[in-house]
């Protein structure tokens, strides 16, 4: 394959500009990952000193294969609910490796709110819990949490995807022969006691760990039964005379390592093969990545300087160059492997679409997984693009993405509009993996345009009534509503509320993905097979 | 044929084949082989000193420093076949113009921005095919276009 071309001049007033912005912004998400993950209130550490028991982020190090990697799913997670609250939705979820096997974490973190699950924690899990079935990935499970957050019960508790989807994914993944197993670090009460119970290996650490149904003082007000925690489900009772739990362990530590022993242990499952070859490096430095993202939205940039500084050896074989130039498509590998990429090149227009949903199926029958890099704010609108039936070319695009058998990842890269983000496998579409960059943003339609509808709508109500309004007054009702907008696209309310698996710093990108396309080889990938495509 | 080696300006079919560590073998069936100070051609053998520079490669041999240049085939043939990038810039999308940068007569290198556009709410920068001289800027700024209309063009060479 051939080297990309760059054009980035790295000494243009563009670039430095671009650089200092963008390095800003990685500067601050690095802030907001390193408070999520380590600021706590003392008397929260404290407590945990108390009760012997060690903070999740050290649980994972002894946990994980020492000198791997560790890709963490949604760091930033309810960081805009809550008041701030409950850092990282109270979970911590990512892909590591354990005794050898490519696994994915579900931790407890019992430092915030003693582990509760808040709505944004049960959705946190429910979506590590997908991934696993997806990717067919092994689970362990440290669990360490005080139960449901009881005052927002009903936002966590009773529909489809709420709590029962935890205990209803776990049994699914049994069926399908991928493994779990459950660390007991603290008590799992309720709902919770069901983790352990439905894994296939369950290990409960003596004196912390309980799994009951009732803890003691419900058991007392509801029976008048007076029993201590070790009697009712502490680890001996659970191993020796119940059989709710497999091994006891005498220390956190103990359960660690009976855990990384369990993982060993299983045979391995076999990987599904695609093209792969010995990686290397981009070419071009993926730091210039900074200087060539915009540092404004409007401006628009080449999606294959881009590609050069995420794939091996900056190599891409560019598919259909001539035809639909708005959305580049090609050949490349990341880590070795050969993917698919579809990137925005500016507004998809009938031909782009077509173009793309092509090279879906090309990709599809040639078992090459697909990269979504998204830069998009629509399809293009008017009349000759009505009459040209941009809307069932669109629509053969998302019949395409949806159908495709090989595994998607999608990267919000710059920004996700409308069809677009339909049309460019946004979360709705089953990538394996979606990720946002940090100065990315999501929403229906850009923010000036929404604003724009909202004030004309607000304007003839008025007009309506008889009322005429001054540029003055047509401002104080645009200005709140683009403010606000904004605000709801940011890649960081989308990343609070699981729009996508995480804000990825721009030079992570690359080894990330090669994480996740290592991780998505652990499933079959099945033969292609479509919906109809309106002609 | 994977691609061609350029040597001071003058391009030669090449490609590797076979095991590399077995050495290299010459169109004309000699073998030859190169170490970091030495080039061996059959039972001959003479000294060089080399730099490497991206995909170009300096080598001083015999008193003379050559440029080698490593070209991929699909790159080096269109670059021969005057495929390099045309003398049109045309509108991706329909829109209008916002910033004019040059002028009929100006001086561009490849890449230079020539115009921005507005389409979409999106601002798109237009650049040069390749280095020339603009021949003419078809739109002002706050001209209206079609897809495809030519907004500038580069005088032919």
């Amino acid at each position: 394959m051939r080297r990309i071309e760059t054009r980035v001049d790295r000494r243009s007033a563009d670039f430095v500009a671009n650089s200092a912005a963008n390095r800003s912004i990685a500067a601050d998400l690095a802030e907001r990952q390193r408070a999520v993950r380590h600021d706590r209130p003392q008397r929260d550490r404290d407590r945990l000193a108390r009760q012997g028991k060690m903070f999740v982020r050290d649980r994972i190090e002894a946990l994980l294969d020492p000198g791997t990697p560790f890709l963490e799913l949604s760091t930033l997670a309810a960081n805009r609910a809550y008041g701030g609250d409950v850092p990282g939705a109270g979970q911590v979820s990512g892909i590591g490796i354990v005794g050898g096997k490519e696994v994915i974490i579900h931790a407890d973190d019992a430092s915030v709110k003693g582990g509760a699950w808040y709505p944004l924690s049960v959705k946190k899990i429910v979506r590590t819990l997908d991934i696993a079935i997806e990717n067919r990935l092994p689970v362990i499970h440290l669990c360490d949490s005080a139960g449901g957050f009881l005052p927002l019960q009903a936002d966590l508790f009773p529909d489809r995807y709420h709590a029962g989807r935890i205990f209803r994914n776990q049994s699914i993944l049994s069926k399908m022969g991928v493994p779990q197993v459950a660390l007991v670090l603290g008590h799992c009460t309720a709902g919770g006691a069901y983790i352990p119970a439905l894994s296939d290996y369950s290990v409960i650490v003596k004196g912390s760990g309980a799994i009951f149904l009732g803890g003691p003082p419900l058991v007392k007000a509801a029976t008048g039964e007076v029993v201590s925690v070790e009697d009712l489900g502490g680890a001996a009772m659970h191993t020796s005379v119940s059989g709710v739990a497999d091994y006891p362990a005498a220390s956190e530590a103990h359960g660690l390592a009976i855990t990384r022993e369990i993982m060993a242990a299983l045979s391995p499952a076999p990987k599904t093969v695609i093209d792969w070859q010995p990686p290397e490096p981009p070419h071009y430095d993926p730091e210039e990545l900074y200087g060539i993202v915009p540092r404004e939205h409007r401006s628009q940039f080449d999606m294959r300087e881009i590609i050069a500084r995420l794939v091996d050896g900056s190599r891409f074989h560019e598919y259909q160059p001539a035809f639909g130039p708005t959305l580049v498509c090609g050949f490349a590998r990341i880590h070795g492997y050969k993917v698919g990429i579809l990137a925005n090149n500016g507004v998809l227009f009938s031909d782009s679409a077509l173009k793309g949903t092509h090279f879906i199926q090309l990709c599809d029958k040639d078992r090459t997984p697909l990269l979504f890099l998204q830069n998009i704010t629509g399809f293009m609108v008017g009349q000759a693009y009505e009459r040209g039936g941009i809307t069932k070319d669109g629509a053969k695009m998302i019949m395409a993405v949806s159908g495709a058998s090989v595994p998607k990842f999608t990267i919000n890269a710059n920004a996700s509009f409308g069809a677009g983000t339909y049309g460019m496998s946004g979360r709705a579409f089953d990538s394996r993996f979606m990720f946002s960059w940090p100065q990315s943003q999501v929403g229906v339609m850009g923010a000036e345009q929404a604003a724009d509808v909202l004030s004309e709508v607000k304007i003839r109500q008025l007009q309506r009534e008889g009322r005429t309004l001054s540029p003055a007054e047509i401002a104080a009702i645009r200005d709140p509503v683009i403010a606000d907008y904004r605000d709801q696209a940011s890649a960081w309310h989308a990343t609070s509320e699981l729009w996508d698996d995480g804000v990825l710093g721009l030079t992570d990108t690359r080894n990330a993905l090669g994480i996740c396309i290592s991780a998505a080889l652990n499933a079959p990938i099945a033969d292609p097979h479509y919906g109809v495509f309106r002609m | 044929m994977t691609g061609f080696v350029i040597i001071d300006g003058v391009a030669h079919a090449a490609g590797l084949a076979g095991n590399a560590a077995l050495g290299f073998r010459l169109g004309d069936g000699r073998a030859a082989a190169m170490t970091a100070d030495t080039v061996q051609v059959g039972a001959q053998s003479w000294p060089v000193v080399t730099a490497l520079d991206g995909d170009i490669l300096w080598v001083h041999i015999d008193g003379a420093a050559h440029r080698i240049e490593w070209r991929d085939a699909v790159s080096h043939l269109a670059d021969a076949a005057g495929d390099a990038g045309g003398d049109a810039m045309r509108a991706p999308m329909p829109g209008s113009v916002i910033t004019v940068n040059a002028v009929a007569g100006a001086a561009v290198a490849a890449g230079d921005v020539v115009l921005i556009i507005e389409s979409m709410k999106l601002e798109t920068a237009i650049r040069a095919p390749r280095a020339g001289v603009v021949a003419a800027v078809h739109f002002g700024v706050g001209a209206v276009f079609d897809r495809d209309a030519l907004l500038a063009e580069l005088a032919a060479d």
